[in-house]
Order: C-alpha cells, then structure tokens, then sequence
C-alpha cells in the first residue's frame, strides 16, 4: 500500500491521488462526523458547531496532507452555514421577542437555509463515509477553495 | 482563484435563486399565519396564568352590573363591546388596570369605595382610553416576553407575583402624558353616555384623600389630574341619567363586600 507520506511533500500531487492509512481515514472521518454531530447539537446556537468543527481542525492541523485537508475542507463548509445559521437564529429570536413581527421574507429565508443545512447534512454524511474508505469527497466550491488554503 | 470566484459565483447564484422564488410566495396568506402570532400566543399564555391568580367574583349580581356599564360605555364611544373583558376580582385594594389582551381588572376593594356609578365608570373609562390610545400596546408584548422567560428560571408560574408584575410593568411603562390623555378620554367616555364628566375629577380625588393612589404608580399629583379636568369644556347634553337603578348598585356595593 502506497503511502501519503511519500507525496506529501510533492506540491503536484492531488488529494485525490493520496492512498491514506487506516488511522488518517479515520481522524479525516473524524472531522465531518464531529461538524456532524456539532450542526446537530448547536442548530440553535450555530457558533457551537462552528466553534467544535474549529477545535478539531486545530486538534489535526499537525496530522497528515489527507487529514488537514479534510478537516480544512469541513472547517470552510461550516462557515457560510453559521453565517446563514446566525442570522436566522437572530431573526427568530428578534420575533420570539416580539422586536418584529413574523413575515413571508422570514419563512422565505427559514425555507432557503434548511433547504442548505439539509445539502450540508447530506454532504457532511457523504463526506464522513467516503473519507472513512479512503476516498475524498470534494465539496463544490469548498474543495476548491481548500485546495488553495491546505498547504502541504 | 478564478476557479473559486466562478464557484461562489454560482453557489451564491443558486442560493439567491432559491431565496429569491421563496421570497416570491405569501407565506403568511398560505399558511394562514398572522405578524403578531407569536406575541398574541405568548398574551394568552400571560392572561391564562394572570386570570388563574385573579379569583374573579362571578355572581351575576357582581358581573351583571359591571358588564351593563362597560356596554353601555362602549356603545356611546362607539367601541366593540366584545373587544373588551372586564373581569372583576375579589380583591380589597383598590385598584383597576387593563392588562393584556383588552382585557380590564376591577378589584372588589375599588367597587366598595366608589361613591356612584359615574365614579366607577371613571376609573373604567380612564383604563379603557388607555386601551383605545394604544398606551399598553406598545411594549406589552416585550413584557409578555419578560413575564415568561421569569417563569421559565423561577420554574414555576408564580401567579400572584405575575398578576403584580403585569400591572406594575404596564403603570411604569405609562408616561403622566399619557395619563392625563386617559383622564380627558375617560371624561369624554363618560360625557358620551351622558354621565358627569366631573364625575372623573371626583374620583380622582377620591384617590387623593383616601392616601391609596396605588391603584396606578404613577398616579400622584391626582389633584393636579383632577384640576386638568375640571378645566375641560363639555357642553350640556341633558341631564345625566343613571344607568344602573339605585338598588342594583347598592346591591352591587354589598356584593363586593361581602365577596371578601
């Protein structure tokens, strides 16, 4: 079995073309099923899974290339998600209460970001599998921009 | 980094697409929904846990008479009658408030010390302006709020602490101004029914002399509130009628009393 630690050094080499140890899958796992469980956790206070998906990545910004990058990449893919998450959490606490009324323009949006955390959801959950056998999953748009962010 | 630009490009593309649809439907109409839905909730919640603590007197010779004046009242101001609840609670302070969700309080303690009928319907018409001028509206609902994140950390809906609380909220959040605008629309309420206007400033010293003045707060300067009155102008509009007999207000009187 190849391993990562030959190419890690090689700027060339994709993270698709790493073969990573059984421990790497798991950690690099690791990371998406703890954004998991954090977006579960804290879909009422969104800082929490943001903060939990923060504190591994620093807990495996020491681990290998297949590592980082994994958890880099479910690190970035947090972030719109508590931006979105924040302000809607916001927003129904200023209606809770009663700063402001309830509206077709806060349904739209309720709608328009569950619609993203069910995608993210579904992509956190593909993400922890496919990294778990070995295989990356790459996000669209946060794959790319975790290839430009993971140093090697 | 062209790539991610034209990625985000896109994402966001989609995102706002999404919301953008969204924002196309009326939610509120399809689901049936109203803006204040979540305040009216939280109101009745509020009222449901303040009318429990109320010990409301339901004899119908208590309730009857009082419920003649607020209709009558409410008749000659041109206000829904069924848009008002006045509840009358077996309480000896003296004291009326209106409280959340049009809702009125006349303790039996106020009914005893009232001279007439007209005196009553004073303090009536002065705690039914400040629902017609939107004084206890505003805030109301944050109060509301207030009232059940309490409940929530005292763990227990504490209410007669919780009826204090709402009066006291509601009086502190009255402005003399709007007291006096209450006063001159109470005169005016009564003036309508063809009561003495008068009748507003003698109530409010009524007040005045007993010391009590806790039937609101901010209720001092009552001889002042009163003189403000008595300058108000009210052209004659026939004798005053009495709207209540005789005995049924005096049989009204007895029941409060005895109520205790």
């Amino acid at each position: 079995m190849e391993s990562c630690e030959i190419h890690v050094n090689d700027p060339l080499v994709r993270i698709e073309d790493i073969v990573p140890h059984e421990d790497e899958m798991e950690r690099a796992s690791g990371c998406y099923i703890m954004s998991l469980v954090a977006v579960m956790v804290g879909l009422p206070m969104p800082i929490i899974n943001l903060a939990a998906t923060g504190l591994f990545y620093l807990m495996s910004r020491r681990g290998t290339f297949f590592v980082r990058w994994n958890s880099i990449q479910a690190l970035v893919s947090q972030v719109p998600l508590f931006i979105m998450n924040n302000i809607l959490f916001w927003w129904t606490i200023r209606i809770l209460f009663c700063f402001t009324d309830l509206s077709s323009a806060y349904i739209a949006y309720f709608i328009t970001v569950n619609l993203y955390n069910v995608y993210d959801f579904v992509e956190t959950v593909r993400s922890a599998v496919n990294t778990r056998k070995g295989k990356v999953h790459r996000w669209y748009l946060y794959g790319t921009i975790t290839d430009k962010i993971c140093k090697r | 980094m062209k790539r991610i630009l034209k990625e985000f490009a896109l994402s966001a593309l989609l995102f706002f697409s999404i919301l953008f649809v969204t924002l196309r439907v009326d939610w509120m109409s399809v689901l049936h929904l109203s803006p204040t839905i979540v305040g009216d909730k939280l109101l009745e919640w509020v009222w449901d846990l303040t009318y429990q603590g109320l010990n409301e007197v339901k004899y119908d010779k208590v309730r009857l008479p009082v419920d003649s004046l607020v209709h009558e009242m409410c008749v000659a101001n041109g206000i829904d009658t069924a848009s008002i609840s006045v509840v009358v609670s077996n309480n000896y302070e003296v004291n009326a408030y209106a409280t959340v969700g049009r809702h009125i309080i006349v303790n039996t303690g106020l009914i005893e010390k009232m001279d007439n009928e007209a005196q009553l319907c004073a303090v009536i018409g002065h705690e039914l302006a400040h629902l017609e001028l939107g004084h206890i509206q505003s805030g109301i609902r944050q109060q509301a709020v207030f009232q059940v994140i309490l409940i929530f950390l005292t763990g227990n809906g504490n209410v007669d602490g919780l009826v204090n609380l709402t009066s006291e909220l509601i009086s502190n959040s009255i402005t003399r101004a709007k007291e006096n605008d209450a006063d001159e629309q109470g005169a005016r309420f009564l003036y309508a029914m063809h009561l003495d206007p008068m009748e507003m400033a003698n109530t409010l010293e009524t007040f005045e002399s007993y010391g009590i003045l806790s039937y609101l707060t901010d209720h001092d300067d009552s001889k002042k509130r009163a003189e403000n009155i008595r300058k108000m102008h009210f052209a004659y509009n026939g004798p005053f009628r009495q709207v209540l007999s005789p005995g049924t207000w005096e049989e009204l009187k007895e029941k409060c009393n005895r109520a205790r």
